[in-house]
């Protein structure tokens, strides 16, 4: 049975996408940011990941992922700036994510253009852990 | 058609509470939903009625447009297939929302969207302004 290395996958995703060879495509380089993607690639980024891979990412799924349990009136103000629990979930799931440099500037549609290759493996990593054997 | 420019806020009438703005490629916008495993199901379109794909390239600017002047937290920001983009009869653009993404619209958010769409340089750029009535100029701070 295959062996689906999420690292493998994501970067392989990630440079098609581009056009880019995979060892472009670092594991702390953001995919706006440093790669160059759009928000809307990223979708293409997901679309490739579930053509190779038994794994669904449902983008529904994903914003519950980030958020998590915060209440939307705590996640993020009137204008969609992040608070400060805001900032302290979404870093639990982009460890990248400094609160202290972001406290009060980080707007919602902004987040995309912080997303990691790394973020996107360990997002691979615990979909997939609904259902282990589509990585092994 | 013409981008709508928000009025002063130093004048009276409709205040501009905030502007959201998207801008897409179309044809990048067509290659990708082709790349959907569920055939465009995840962008909220299972039609490319347009040979370039500009309609539903449009409509998709439009709501995520809306959803970014309206705030929306993140857990809404995905829920774009709860909104619906048309055309009035005077050919302006309206989007209507249902679920959740309306529900928060009802409860967090005064005023009323206008919508306006511009293409320039093979790209679409959808705004969508907030407005709230206002019968008394803004006070200086």
């Amino acid at each position: 049975m295959a062996h689906h290395d999420p690292v493998v996958v994501v970067r392989n995703a990630v440079a098609d996408t581009l056009g880019r060879p995979d060892h472009e495509c670092d594991l702390g380089a953001t995919l706006v940011g440093d790669l160059g993607l759009e928000s809307l690639d990223l979708l293409d980024v997901f679309f490739r990941i579930e053509r190779r891979i038994p794994v669904t990412l449902p983008l529904s799924w994903l914003s519950e992922l980030l958020q998590g349990e915060v209440s939307d009136v705590d996640f993020c103000d009137a204008r969609g700036v992040l608070t400060d629990r805001g900032l302290d979930r979404l870093r639990q799931v982009m460890p990248q994510v400094d609160p202290a440099e972001w406290s009060g500037q980080l707007r919602v549609e902004h987040i995309p253009e912080l997303v990691t290759v790394g973020n996107l493996v360990d997002i691979v990593r615990t979909r997939a852990g609904l259902d282990p054997s589509s990585l092994v | 058609m013409p981008a709508s420019t928000p009025p002063a806020l130093f004048e009276p009438g409709p205040t501009v509470v905030r502007v959201g703005s998207y801008s897409v490629d179309p044809a990048k916008f067509r290659a990708i939903v082709a790349q959907d495993p569920n055939g465009g199901a995840a962008l909220g379109t299972d039609r490319i009625v347009d040979a370039d794909g500009t309609a539903a390239a449009t409509e998709w600017a439009i709501k995520q447009a809306l959803l970014r002047a309206l705030a929306a937290p993140l857990r809404l920001r995905a829920r774009w297939a709860e909104l619906a983009a048309g055309r009035h009869p005077d050919g302006g653009w309206t989007v209507t929302s249902r679920g959740p993404v309306r529900q928060f619209h009802e409860a967090h958010t005064l005023g009323h969207v206008d919508v306006a769409v511009t293409e320039a340089h093979g790209r679409i750029t959808a705004y969508a302004v907030l407005t709230r009535d206002s019968t008394e100029p803004e006070e200086s701070p």
